[in-house]
């Protein structure tokens, strides 16, 4: 009997003939969260991975936490493997029955799944040979069918795998069998947010902040690069581009009428993100805007930011209201970083009162004071690259 | 040209001197014993500590026994105001500081006067002073602590304490007296002498390139103090905890350095202050100096009209030039400066203040670099103001 990790994976067993690339996708994302930390080892059986540990319970405790967090998993539990000896099966189902009893828990069902249909017993067999034995073993425990508090589950494979206690995982795909895409990341809220969301649909990510110095702090900056730190422990390996941003800020602010700095200075930098995007073989541009929020977000504003890129641009925020994406950043940690009180590079040259209902023309009429195309390009050229 | 390095935050901290730094790395190596073990080693880490302790008390012309030591500035301000304030706990007297001290020493009285402990918060003028008549007028019978700063780690400006506190123990003469000399200490002759008034001083390494985690604590024999930190009974009892020895020693050698060289480098800074005001006042328009007249050599404080500090700031430091807004320990809260609101200081200056603050190394190349940078960006940042 052996100690280890059982992972189940939802959505990508749906997957039909890619299933295999999907699960590799996965196994990497895994080993990559545990690589440094712990000594382990993986393997792969139908629709489930195995990690077992070198280490206590405390070990466990800890590696479980990160592997939870790997789009494409939705549950981890705490699991013995036996031989297929219905008795050492048996022996772990008593171990972990008294393990839940002596954490307070009364009721149990034992449920059995037999993949492996070589086995002896059948499943109900099993379960009630399992639960009776139990209730001869640990005493104050009592069966419940219908609402446990607790499951003792067996599956039945090449080995046979027993576990109760899980933890609920993100869900969502394996990062990286999404294709690629870009962030933009302000060091506000909603943009860590939004990058989770679109993380978690497979999406592998780099991200782009604009710094403004010497009119932002370093740590503005700072704040972004934990940012980016603390959402790579959902996406993995974070690049990012940090660009030096005031020339083309003072400029637009010297040469474009003032109402319309904000929505300017956004398809700037939405334009420079996609050049970024387009560099690094990305398919798609990544937001945290949410609709009406501000003067910026209009409907109509929206259309002109977006008309100044051809990418697709994703915006999961775009329907929520602000408590909920500050829920999502209080789940994933973000929140508190977020929350440092740095000016992000946005704040810093505002008008008293920006047009919320920008028109194209206007705008483009406007831009044509300034060398658009020109400044994104001289951007681009003073960009820090940082991997987190 | 950006890998260059000019360090004008000297107030905040400063760096080590290199023998200072060889020898604390000796002694942590090497001499690691616990100065309060009997044994050998015990006896190797006790002797430095005793030796370092000699050193400061005579710099400081007091008794070796006068002398504890702590973490630093804070720890020793907080050990004298609280230690006093509750060794009179019963009677709960009457507490006085300035406005412009330090908020290790400000946020201490508050608290103490959340305990019960009447407090007067002396005000300070507009030249950075403070108003003498109302510290004068503030002693009563009951007062039993007065807290003033010897240099004042914003401005610089120089308080005469040894007169303040002889004038207010004229009026009563039961007042315990302490000083933050943090910014004086090693840089002027403060001396203890049995005709000094002053009862309690505190000192810290880092401020005259020694290391940080380390400071002392003057207390004049027969002042009644209960210790804040309680343990083994290390220093009489007084300030419990295993000596820093290292620390301790690095802070006696760099004190030692600066009291022998007390004079060259008073002249050598007055002559590298002058050329800063020389350098602003022919290159620089729209800034005032909110340093007194008479002030330490070793801080400059300036404000530029029509800009915010934090910016010049960035800037600067992007070229490798280090200055502060306000002190560091609060520039990076955003509301302007305690010292220089007290001061009055007017609203297009006032967010728009640093502070430079030299050493004994550092020269007119330094100040060069920085008036250069400053002059270069100052017309952008006044053109395109954050708001």
């Amino acid at each position: 009997m052996e100690r280890l990790l059982l992972v189940k994976y939802g959505e990508i067993m749906l997957k039909g003939l890619n299933r295999p690339v999907f699960e590799k996708q996965l196994e990497r994302n895994i080993k990559r969260v545990l690589e440094g930390s712990f000594t382990y080892t993986i393997s792969r059986e139908h629709g489930r991975v195995f990690i077992s540990i070198d280490g206590d319970d405390s070990e466990y405790e800890k590696a479980a936490g990160k592997i939870s967090k790997v789009f494409g998993i939705v549950t981890v539990a705490f699991a013995y493997r036996t031989s297929m000896d219905p008795e050492e099966a048996i022996e772990a189902s008593i171990r972990i029955a008294s393990e839940e009893m002596t954490a307070g828990k009364k009721t149990f069902k034992v449920e059995t799944r037999r993949p492996n249909k070589n086995f002896q017993f059948k499943s109900m067999e099993f379960s009630a040979l399992a639960g009776g034995r139990i209730l001869e073993n640990v005493n104050g425990l009592s069966v419940d069918v219908h609402e446990p508090e607790f499951t003792i589950n067996v599956e039945i494979r090449r080995n046979i795998y027993v576990y109760s206690r899980t933890i609920r995982a993100g869900g969502g795909i394996p990062v990286g069998s999404s294709g690629k895409g870009v962030v933009l990341l302000s060091g506000g809220i909603d943009s860590p947010v939004a990058a989770y969301m679109m993380a978690k649909r497979g999406l592998r990510l780099e991200a782009v902040y604009f710094h403004s110095h010497p009119y932002t702090t370093e740590l503005a900056k700072e704040k972004v690069i934990d940012l980016a730190r603390k959402l790579s422990l959902y996406c993995g390996e974070i690049r990012l581009h940090i660009v030096n941003f005031t020339e083309a800020q003072m400029t637009i602010y010297e040469k474009c009428p003032h109402e319309q700095l904000t929505i300017i200075m956004r398809r700037v930098m939405m334009r420079i993100a996609e050049e970024i995007a387009k560099s690094i073989g990305a398919g798609a541009l990544v937001t945290g805007e949410s609709l009406a929020q501000v003067a910026s977000q209009t409907l109509e504003s929206l259309h002109v930011t977006n008309s100044a890129v051809s990418m697709p641009v994703f915006r999961p925020l775009v329907g929520m209201d602000k408590y909920e994406a500050i829920d999502i950043a209080k789940k994933i940690d973000t929140y508190y970083i977020s929350i440092r009180p740095y000016e992000d590079c946005c704040t810093i040259f505002v008008a008293e009162h920006p047009e919320t209902k920008p028109r194209l023309e206007r705008i483009l009429e406007s831009e044509k004071n300034i060398d658009f195309e020109g400044m994104v390009i001289k951007c681009l050229e003073d960009i820090e690259v940082i991997v987190v | 040209m950006e890998n260059r390095e000019v360090y004008l935050d000297n107030a905040a901290s400063t760096k080590p001197i290199p023998e200072v730094a060889a020898r604390m790395n000796e002694i942590n190596t090497y001499m690691y014993g616990n100065s309060s073990s009997v044994h050998k080693k015990g006896m190797e880490a006790h002797r430095i500590v005793k030796e370092s302790r000699n050193v400061l008390a005579e710099i400081l012309n007091c008794r070796p026994e006068e002398v504890f030591f702590t973490s630093g500035g804070s720890e020793s301000n907080n050990m004298a105001l609280k230690g006093c304030a509750f060794a009179g706990f019963s009677n709960r007297g009457k507490i006085i500081t300035s406005a412009f001290e330090h908020p290790t020493v400000l946020n201490t009285v508050r608290s103490l006067s959340e305990f019960g402990y009447d407090t007067f918060i002396c005000p300070i003028d507009k030249s950075g002073c403070i108003k003498e008549n109302d510290l004068f007028e503030s002693v009563d019978n009951k007062t039993l602590l007065a807290s003033i700063m010897t240099v004042n780690s914003e401005t610089g400006a120089i308080i005469d304490v040894n007169e303040l506190a002889s004038k207010m123990k004229q009026i009563n003469p039961s007042i315990v007296f302490h000083t933050d000399a943090v910014q004086a200490f090693g840089k002027y002759n403060l001396d203890m002498a049995e005709k000094s008034c002053i009862d309690m001083l505190s000192a810290s390494g880092h401020k005259i390139k020694g290391p940080k985690g380390v400071g002392l604590l003057y207390v004049r024999k027969g002042t009644r103090l209960v210790p804040l930190i309680e343990g083994g009974g290390h220093q009489e009892g007084m300030r419990s905890g295993t000596e820093n020895t290292a620390g301790i020693a690095g802070f006696a050698m760099a004190a030692s350095i600066y009291s022998k060289n007390r004079r060259k480098y008073m002249d050598h800074l007055r002559d590298t202050r002058d050329y800063l005001i020389e350098r602003l006042d022919k290159t620089i328009e729209g800034f005032i100096i909110n340093s007194p007249e008479e002030s330490s050599p070793y801080i400059l404080n300036v404000a530029f009209r029509d800009i915010l500090s934090e910016t010049l700031l960035n800037h600067l430091s992007g070229k490798g030039i280090y200055v502060s807004a306000g002190s560091a320990c609060s520039s990076r809260k955003k509301s302007a400066s305690h010292v220089l609101k007290a001061m009055d200081v007017p609203d297009e200056y006032i967010s728009g203040a640093i502070r430079i603050s030299l050493e004994p190394e550092t020269g007119r190349g330094d100040i060069d670099a920085f008036i250069g940078e400053t002059a270069a960006i100052l017309p952008i940042l006044r053109k395109f103001r954050r708001k």
